[in-house]
């Protein structure tokens, strides 16, 4: 009996331990949309833990990132095989998914995001729609559970909450990273002494929150509120009106909307704690776009991320009253 | 005695199956009114609220008398489990599996199955322009099943009396 339930249980979650951080990997939602062949075709592969793309194309093997390896299946995807994945994951519905295929993407339920590729149709020089759609790329979505400990301590101030940056490049973790420091700053941190904030996340692409029918199902602490699929200028000026947040939280900003509505965040009170694509501070400096925020000394840290020992390595973080950079203890 | 009974019996029985079978056109009619409106419940949920198709079908189903609600939810189930690759392919199934229950013919059937092989398969410009033409295509099966049951419903129903009385008649 107790096998049994350790069987199913690692049936739907593929649990991991790396440096005392708990990894959850729901791999269930991905198999669900897959075509049988497929599906048991990813089941041939071992750690499907480290699991972190799946690469689809017509006519062409799949291509499974596990770790920082890439493994080429034997199998070739048929049209078929692609006409099933895209009504699986689009819950038979492509109309409710018009604007997410105008972008590019869908987040399915466990917070993996499907990139979606083929002929674009345009209409008035914007994307209307994707059709003859040819390739996916199924970015997972992983959620470790105390991945911020460790800095935890530059984010937070006594009571308060510091203006934070993350800079990274891609698929270095820093959504995984903000989704853990949301649930600590709403929690609270014992340890420290800091009591939770009211937190609301603007999830705009759905993968801090993973919301499935509004519910986030990614732990995103107690005191936590989502904004789902909202853009980040119009989110974070809602969930000021509406939500009284002490704290807010999104991810990827660029765009100069998004710095008027961040200055007029800060005016209000609140903090804020967001990421952007990166290599280093240099980045946060160089880009024009970032200039009203600079100018304005938004932020008090920055926590530079990159991949060189492995996803989510924090490489330092930097301190814009003191203009250096920290050592992580 | 046991004639008078027996008459009666024949008589009674031809009656029941004269009701029964003019029952059928009244079911159709009210079949095919229950399905247009499940059609504009979907249309709804589809073009205002942006809801999905398993989550849609589960709403109507909620609302739609027995058997037209269990097409629905039969079809959504199979979609949730992953044990059709369409939606046409889940409605094909549950129609079969309610088969028996349904007083629907050919044609009324047909109207639903190329329903449900556009079904979110288009944008929601798309999916107006087919809740448009298959509530139209409905509207016109209504009627020639009104009609229908307007000229067969009470000729059945004599026809089964007389029928029995004919057949007492004979035996007599």
């Amino acid at each position: 009996m107790v096998l049994k339930i350790l069987i199913l249980i690692r049936k739907h979650f593929t649990y991991g331990l790396r440096g005392g951080y708990k990894i959850v990997v729901n791999i269930e939602y991905i198999t669900k949309i897959l075509p049988t062949k497929i599906g048991k075709d990813l089941k041939k592969n071992d750690s499907l833990n480290k699991l972190q793309e799946i690469r689809i194309k017509i006519n062409k093997p799949i291509i499974y990132e596990i770790g920082m390896k890439e493994m080429i299946s034997s199998y070739i995807v048929n049209q078929d095989d692609l006409k099933v994945i895209l009504q699986r994951m689009s819950e038979f519905s492509i109309y409710a998914f018009e604007e997410e295929i105008k972008r590019g993407y869908i987040t399915i339920k466990g917070g993996h995001r499907i990139g979606i590729c083929g002929r674009c149709v345009i209409e008035g020089n914007r994307i209307k729609t994707i059709r003859d759609i040819a390739s996916l790329n199924i970015r997972i979505c992983r959620e470790i559970l105390g991945c911020s400990n460790r800095i935890m301590p530059y984010i937070i101030k006594n009571i308060y909450v510091n203006n934070t940056i993350i800079i990274s490049p891609p698929k270095c973790g820093k959504t995984t990273l903000i989704r853990d420091i949301a649930r600590n700053v709403s929690n609270g941190i014992e340890k420290y002494g800091f009591k939770g904030k009211k937190v609301c996340i603007i999830d705009e692409r759905s993968e801090i929150g993973a919301c499935y029918k509004g519910v986030p199902q990614m732990e995103v602490g107690i005191r936590t509120d989502v904004l789902d699929g909202s853009p980040k200028s119009e989110g974070i000026m809602m969930a000021i009106r509406s939500m009284s947040p002490e704290v807010i939280i999104c991810d990827e900003i660029g765009t100069y909307n998004d710095m008027d509505s961040i200055i007029m965040a800060l005016n209000s009170g609140i903090n804020l704690i967001t990421t952007i694509h990166g290599f280093g501070i240099e980045d946060l400096f160089r880009r024009n776009v970032f200039k009203k925020l600079i100018d304005n000394n938004v932020f008090k840290k920055a926590i530079i991320l990159n991949n060189k020992n492995g996803v989510g390595t924090i490489e330092y973080i930097y301190d814009f009253d003191k203009k250096n950079k920290l050592e992580v203890n | 005695m046991i004639k008078v009974i027996g008459c009666l019996l024949i008589i009674v029985g031809c009656t029941f199956v004269g009701f029964m079978y003019g029952e059928k056109f009244n079911k159709r009619v009210i079949q095919l009114n229950e399905l247009d409106k499940s059609i504009i419940q979907l249309k709804n949920e589809i073009v205002y609220i942006y809801t999905t198709l398993p989550n849609a079908f589960l709403n109507v189903s909620k609302k739609c008398i027995y058997p037209i609600g269990s097409l629905y939810i039969d079809a959504r189930n199979m979609l949730v489990n992953n044990k059709v690759d369409s939606v046409y392919e889940a409605f094909e199934l549950s129609i079969k599996k309610n088969e028996d229950k349904l007083y629907l013919n050919d044609n009324d059937i047909k109207i639903l199955s190329d329903l449900t092989k556009n079904l979110g398969e288009s944008d929601i410009e798309g999916q107006i322009n087919i809740f448009e033409l298959t509530l139209k295509n409905l509207e016109k099966q209504i009627k020639t099943a009104e009609s229908l049951k307007n000229k067969n419903l009470k000729m059945c129903r004599y026809l089964g009396f007389t029928v029995g009385a004919v057949i007492v008649i004979i035996l007599i």
